[in-house]
Formats: structure tokens, sequence, C-alpha cells
């Protein structure tokens, strides 16, 4: 999985809780309480984003996230670590 | 002229709620820009939409005109810093650092709540948004709160999801731990029509019977939760203030 596709996983849930990104470019260099995301929010968002890529991220590393793009890139490095034990 | 003090025991909380979108008046607004700190100023700035910006004013003018209540200090004049965790705390004027605060924020309404010495946590939500409640919950809530959320009717799954996740916030806010503390070593036991009860697990080293908690409807769209070290004490009793800040505050209980 590219990290595009990552980001956009992680866009598509930041849209259901907080309605008025619906349709607004959202700059990932943002963090999501800059984009008005509230604790409840983000735990939705981030809990649904790895529902979708199948793929748990301890909270202890979840927790100094400074922005959208710190969140991707975590998942994209889980996600490399997740292929390399399955091959 | 400024209100009186407000004397503050150890014996009650004081509940602090603003409606967000009652208050619009510029002349207003511009007062409690006024009171921001440039920190809080910066923060402001970083909001990228308006409706953030005017709940954040509201949440700064609330909590600086609240704590100027109970202390001789002029509302700009509160300086806070945070703890190891991330939880603001007043750092100035030192002589009230007795005081202790907690605030939450959802879509419509602002809440601060003030104790002596004691810690206190609050945690407020708008109800009306449909939530990935299951989700959520295999993520955050512990085992036996999961297992009930599943069980339960799917019409009443919602409000019960809330439930949890005020009650579970306003004690995580209460201990300053942020999501440091382990989810899975304490858990909540709601039984319709009875109080909710905290189950603590000895790892944690937190007595559950230390607390007293609280639930109550704001409105009809929202929901609260307070956590109170009672310690050893009786229960303490809580009084509920709507306010617009700097402008006027009503009593509710």
């Amino acid at each position: 999985m590219t990290r595009e596709q990552i980001l956009e996983v992680v866009l598509g849930n930041l849209v259901d809780p907080v309605e008025e990104l619906e349709g607004v470019e959202i700059d990932p260099s943002k963090s999501m309480k800059d984009l008005g995301a509230n604790s409840l929010d983000i735990v939705e968002i981030v809990s649904c984003s790895m529902r979708e890529l199948k793929v748990k991220v301890p909270r202890s590393e979840l927790k100094n996230l400074k922005n959208i793009d710190e969140l991707v890139d975590l998942l994209e490095v889980v996600l490399q670590e997740k292929a390399k034990l399955a091959s | 002229m400024a209100p009186d003090r407000i004397r503050l025991g150890r014996q009650r909380v004081d509940l602090w709620l603003a409606d967000t979108v009652a208050i619009s008046d510029p002349v207003l607004l511009q007062a409690y820009e006024r009171l921001m700190s440039g920190q809080e100023r910066q923060r402001h700035q970083r909001f990228v939409f308006a409706k953030d910006r005017h709940t954040h004013l509201v949440t700064r003018a609330l909590v600086r005109t609240v704590l100027s209540r109970y202390a001789a200090a002029e509302p700009s004049q509160w300086q806070f810093a945070v703890n190891a965790y991330g939880r603001p705390e007043i750092a100035e004027p030192a002589a009230h650092r007795s005081l202790k605060f907690n605030l939450s924020h959802t879509t419509g309404l602002v809440a601060c709540v003030v104790a002596r010495d004691r810690e206190i946590g609050v945690d407020i939500e708008h109800v009306d948004k449909q939530r990935a409640t299951l989700t959520i919950a295999k993520s955050v809530f512990a085992p036996d709160e999961l297992a009930d959320l599943q069980q339960v009717a799917e019409s009443r799954r919602l409000e019960r999801f809330y439930a949890y996740w005020t009650l579970k916030e306003a004690y995580i806010k209460a201990r300053g731990m942020g999501l440091a503390i382990p989810l899975d070593e304490f858990h909540f036991e709601l039984d319709d029509g009875a109080l909710p009860r905290l189950v603590i697990q000895p790892s944690l080293g937190d007595d559950a019977s230390d607390w007293q908690l609280a639930q109550s409807q704001p409105s009809a769209k929202h929901r609260l939760a307070l956590a109170i070290r009672r310690g050893s004490d009786a229960d303490l009793a809580i009084q509920t203030r709507s306010v617009v800040p700097l402008r006027d505050e009503t009593q509710l209980d």
C-alpha cells in the first residue's frame, strides 16, 4: 500500500466526525485539533483507520504525533513491518 | 461593577457552562480577545475554521473569568502551565495554585469545573453525532465495557457509548495522565437507574472508593460527566451555573 493510499484512508475517516471537512481540501501538515477534531473525534479517526488498514498501533506511539502527516508516516511504518513479517 | 468573590472550600465543586452559540456580541468577543495571552492568541490562529476559533475564544474567556471569581486576580493575569502529560494547571499567580480546574468543550457548549485542592475532571459531548461505537470501544474501552455495548439494544447503544466515554474521559482527565493511563486497568459499570460504579485493578495504584462520579444532561443534546477525588470525605456538593463570561450568570441548582 502506498503512502498516498494510507493518507486517503485517514482523510476519509477524518471527514466523518469533522463534517466541515466534507469536500474541503485538507492540509496534512495540520493537526487534527487545528481542523476542529476533539479527543473523541481523534480516537474515532485513528481507530477506524487502523481497522480499515488492518493494523494496530500502540497508543504510546500515537500520543506524540503532531499532525496528520506524522500519523500517516507511522501507519506506513507499521504496515511495512507487518508485510515484512508476513513474507 | 465586578461580581462578588465566590468562596470555595473543599466540600463543594463548581461547574460553569457557557453556551457558545448564544455568545455572538462582537463587543463581547473583542473583550474576550483582549484577555488572551500571546500563546493563546497563537493557538487561536492555528484553528482552520471560524467555529473552532470561536469555541477556543469562549473557552479561554470562560476559564480566565471563572478563576477570577475565586481569587484576587484579573482574568488576563492568569498564567497556565501543562503537567508532564499535557494537562493545563495554574502557574501564576502562584498563591492561587490550590484552585484546580478542568475544561471540556463540544459543539455548542463549554464546561469549566473548579475545585479546591482536589483532582477533578469533566467531559462534555454533543450526542447527536453517530459514532463508530464498537470500533472505538474495541480500541479504548475495557473488555467488560465493550461486552456491555455489544449486548445492549442497537437503539440504545449510542447513548450507552456516550455514558461510558464521558465517564472514562472525566476520570482520565482528573488523573491528569491522558492516554498514558493503562485503559484496561479501570472500567465503569452502568446499571440503569443506579449511579455508575468505577472498578480499578490493583495494578493501577488508585482506590475506586476515593472517587465521586456525576452525570448530567445540560441540554437535550449534551451529556456531561464529572470525576472528583473525594478521598475519605463525604460526597461533595456540585453547584452549576450557566454563564456568559463578562456579562451574566445564572445559578442552575
